[in-house]
């Protein structure tokens, strides 16, 4: 049984402690405070006269702090305490406790209060997989602080902490000795600071100006973002609550990076708290309608850090766009690869999806005419680096042999791409949605050439290239007998058969045949794919399928999102709704936040959506997901002067109300009602073909 | 390299950011040993040394190694960001600037393979 944790974080700096506030040692999970990949608390445990505290309530008042209502001792049938603690901590630049003693008795108490503190500076990655540190520790006390450090060479992490009232601290911690009056209440603020490569007194190092600089305070313009994003109505309340939640998580989830202004979304609490190109490029796809500011930071940290040289480690090419980007000791010291790691074959396609997708809705083409260099490179990249056999689809093969990712498309574990009967294809691979990415990609560039980059040639010759992608695509991908699209090609060209969700992220892609869409169709909403709450990564009818299976059967929030868009644009309209209503529904047994991933079972069987072990929460592109599923329920769509509004709502919903959606036309309102016509298509559904970008 | 506008990586230096970076190659001892000013300006760059005839421009940015470290980088060895990140050099002021010359100035390791030699290298092997 996995113990329940708390998190509060701001950005990049997050801390997870148990339901009374401590932290224990415990190899493999991530308790603690960590901040840039660093864990700078690994023990922080509260005893008042020597004993843990049992926790009565909590209330978390937001995402950046909570408070415990404690006594000390263990739980009994009775509970008669003198005393009682509440805690509260606070997290940003530094972790703030205050702890509040209260007496209930009519005598004067003499209580002991003990804080247990410890770093062990493990790395994100050494937490992951259990291992040991390089570097040394030590620990001494100055000035009634206590003082952790390590260091490994030049590399340098200090933990201080400190209170407000003399304590007397050792190595272990630190004491109060305390005494209180009949009903008298005493109070202590603890401060943890994490303190990175740090340079000594008056020290310019850019190490210590960000420390000292005050940092986009995400928290106090969380008002200002909730307060520019469109408001929300509607008549079915997990909708509403998601829909809260999204932006909350989205708004909780920025970080401000050693080099960007503007804050950037991580990925996913705990273990992916940090830049990833492609959940970046989803999350702020999904959320251009909503919060459309999230972009701009994304594209220029994206364009800045885009490869330019040959890296076999980092996988890096000249214009791949980022994966993963890491800031603890097992990058430094290249343990890992993720300074960056290049090791995605998607973000490049997608980085030029994104500024395309982004100019639709702002108008600002000031951005798309900035990052033209950038953009021609990653289109560059897509027929001089991932072709990597010169056949015209994107393939994939890792050179970093050591730690580098074998499945480099979003379904990134080792077992995610196999044959119907359980094969692993061999190496190089290519997978459908990466060519559909492509396909998009040089639809969306041939536009921006044209009207943007005055390239009208180049805008042709990127045409041609798509409609020859497409054509022998729609060859060497499609199986007739069984009416789907292979998952990926192996090496030889020849189709790996499983059945998938990947396809459904080529209907968002338009690469696929408007005749063959209603089997494409049939097949994600099918009972092998199609669980009640969403659709499967992988079928049922294959043999890898396993419900629990992280890439293999477990049912991915994002990935519906992107499916139902999918088949918003083929005017599947209520099939698109039909996934929105399970996932808004399953939204409901989660507080309303989606988790990264919750499990395969058909919703029949469980009656509930059971929550993938481990997975992240929250997690960007789950926090993303409502809204793109609110744009598809409402078919949002940007036009030069106006925004567009074409509801279609499936039973649960019978109105929404979205007002002041931000765009090139200044504000907008979009409303949307179930209509007699939308329950008579429910039950023939006849798609209408949509005409968007690229059709 | 720098003065004609080339690059070792990319066609050309990008437009932007523009400042000027001092460059700070110290012994081991941490003496400064050489000086160079690199002015980044819409897409070229102009390399200065120090002389007594100028005044030295104010930098928006420094860059701080050692001698074995610096010829490490110039010879791709080693990268710009994993250095930084574990304090074996130093940069005070713009990161974005500095960033921008090291990944201009500084190629990958000389094992780098193209991604299609790579494969052909695999499947011959």
């Amino acid at each position: 049984m996995v113990e329940k944790t708390l998190s509060i974080l701001d950005g990049n700096t997050f801390l997870v402690t148990d339901v009374r506030g401590d932290v224990t040692p415990s190899p493999g999970s991530p308790a603690g405070l960590f901040s840039f990949d660093t864990r700078f608390l690994s023990t922080w445990v509260l005893r008042v006269n020597g004993e843990r505290l049992s926790p009565m309530s909590r209330s978390d008042l937001h995402f950046f702090e909570t408070r415990f209502f404690l006594v000390p001792g263990e739980p009994t049938h009775y509970v008669n305490a003198k005393l009682s603690v509440i805690r509260k901590q606070t997290i940003g630049i530094c972790l703030v406790e205050r702890i509040v003693v209260l007496n209930h008795d009519i005598e004067p108490a003499d209580v002991s209060i003990r804080i247990d503190a410890d770093a062990d500076f493990a790395d994100i990655f050494e937490v992951k997989e259990n291992q040991p540190k390089r570097g040394k520790r030590s620990v001494c006390q100055e000035d009634g602080r206590l003082h952790l450090h390590y260091e490994r060479a030049t590399f340098y992490r200090d933990t201080i902490i400190s209170s407000d009232k003399p304590a007397k601290v050792d190595d272990g911690g630190m004491t109060f000795d305390i005494r209180l009056e009949p009903h008298g209440r005493w109070d202590v603020e603890l401060q943890v600071e994490p303190i990175i490569n740090r340079g000594g007194g008056g020290s310019a190092t850019v190490w210590e100006a960000y420390r000292r600089r005050s940092r986009p305070q995400v928290r106090e313009e969380l008002e200002q973002w909730i307060d520019h994003a469109p408001r929300l109505a509607c008549d079915f309340e997990p909708l509403a609550a998601a829909y809260r939640r999204s932006l909350y998580d989205l708004a909780a989830m920025r970080y401000s990076s050693l080099t960007a202004t503007s804050p950037i979304p991580t990925a996913g609490l705990p273990w992916f708290m940090t830049l990833f190109g492609r959940d970046s490029i989803f999350i702020s796809l999904q959320t251009l309608p909503f919060a459309p500011t999230l972009t701009p930071p994304v594209l220029r940290l994206l364009a800045t850090l885009q490869g330019s040289t040959f890296d076999d480690f980092r996988e890096e090419e000249p214009g791949k766009i980022l994966h993963e980007f890491r800031y603890g000791e097992s990058a430094a010291f290249e343990e890992q690869p993720h300074t960056p790691y290049y090791g995605s074959a998607d973000a490049s396609p997608l980085f030029v999806i994104l500024l395309d997708e982004y100019e639709r809705w702002s108008g600002d083409v000031e951005t798309v005419r900035r990052f033209e260099p950038q953009a021609r490179a990653a289109l560059n990249w897509i027929d001089e680096y991932g072709d990597l056999l010169g056949t015209g689809y994107i393939y994939y093969r890792r050179r970093n042999t050591r730690n580098g990712l074998k499945n480099q498309c979003w379904k990134d574990s080792w077992n995610s791409i196999s044959y119907r009967d359980g094969r692993l294809p061999a190496l190089p691979r290519a997978t459908c949605e990466l060519q559909g990415y492509a396909y998009d990609a040089k639809i969306r560039g041939a536009r921006m050439a044209r009207e943007f980059w005055n390239d009208p040639e180049y805008a042709d010759r990127l045409e041609r290239e798509a409609a020859q992608l497409r054509q022998q695509f729609n060859r060497d991908f499609w199986i007739e007998e069984e009416g789907y699209y292979a998952l990926a090609l192996d090496p030889e060209g020849k189709p790996v058969d499983a059945l998938a969700s990947n396809m459904g992220h080529l209907l968002w892609s338009g690469i696929v045949e408007p005749e063959r869409a209603r089997r494409v169709a049939d097949h994600l909403l099918g009972p092998s794919l199609f669980t009640g709450w969403g659709v499967r990564t992988l079928s049922t009818t294959n043999l890898r399928y396993n419900p629990v299976g992280y890439h293999v059967g477990a049912v991915w929030p994002f990935d519906n999102s992107i499916i139902a868009w999918g088949l918003w644009r083929y005017g599947f309209r209520e099939e698109a709704a039909r996934i929105a209503d399970g996932m808004i529904t399953a939204s409901g047994y989660f507080d309303g936040r989606l988790p990264e991933a919750f499990a395969g079972y058909e919703r029949s069987l469980t009656g509930y959506p059971v929550e993938y072990p481990a997975a992240c929460s929250p997690q960007g592109w789950s926090a993303g997901a409502p809204l793109l599923l609110l744009r598809t329920m409402l078919g949002l769509s940007p036009y030069p002067d106006h925004l567009a509004v074409d509801p279609y709502l499936p039973p649960s919903v019978g109105r929404i109300e979205l007002l002041d959606v931000p765009g090139r036309w200044g504000l907008a309102d979009a409303f949307g009602r179930r209509t007699r016509r939308h329950r008579d298509a429910d039950h023939r559904s006849e798609p209408v073909a949509r005409l968007t970008h690229g059709d | 390299m720098l003065e004609r506008g080339e690059s070792r990586t990319f066609k050309s230096i990008p437009p932007e950011p523009t400042g000027t970076v001092r460059l700070d190659v110290t012994e081991s001892a941490g003496t400064v040993v050489k000086q160079w000013f690199v002015i980044l300006e819409s897409g070229t760059a102009r390399v200065r040394r120090p002389d007594s005839e100028t005044p030295r421009p104010e930098p928006d940015a420094v860059l701080r190694t050692d001698n074995d470290t610096f010829d490490r980088l110039v010879r791709g060895e080693e990268r710009f960001v994993p250095l930084f990140f574990r304090n074996a050099l130093v940069v005070e002021g713009h990161l974005g600037l500095v960033h921008m010359l090291a990944t201009v100035l500084f190629a990958g390791p000389p094992t780098g393979h193209h991604p299609r030699d790579f494969v052909h290298e695999e499947a011959g092997a």
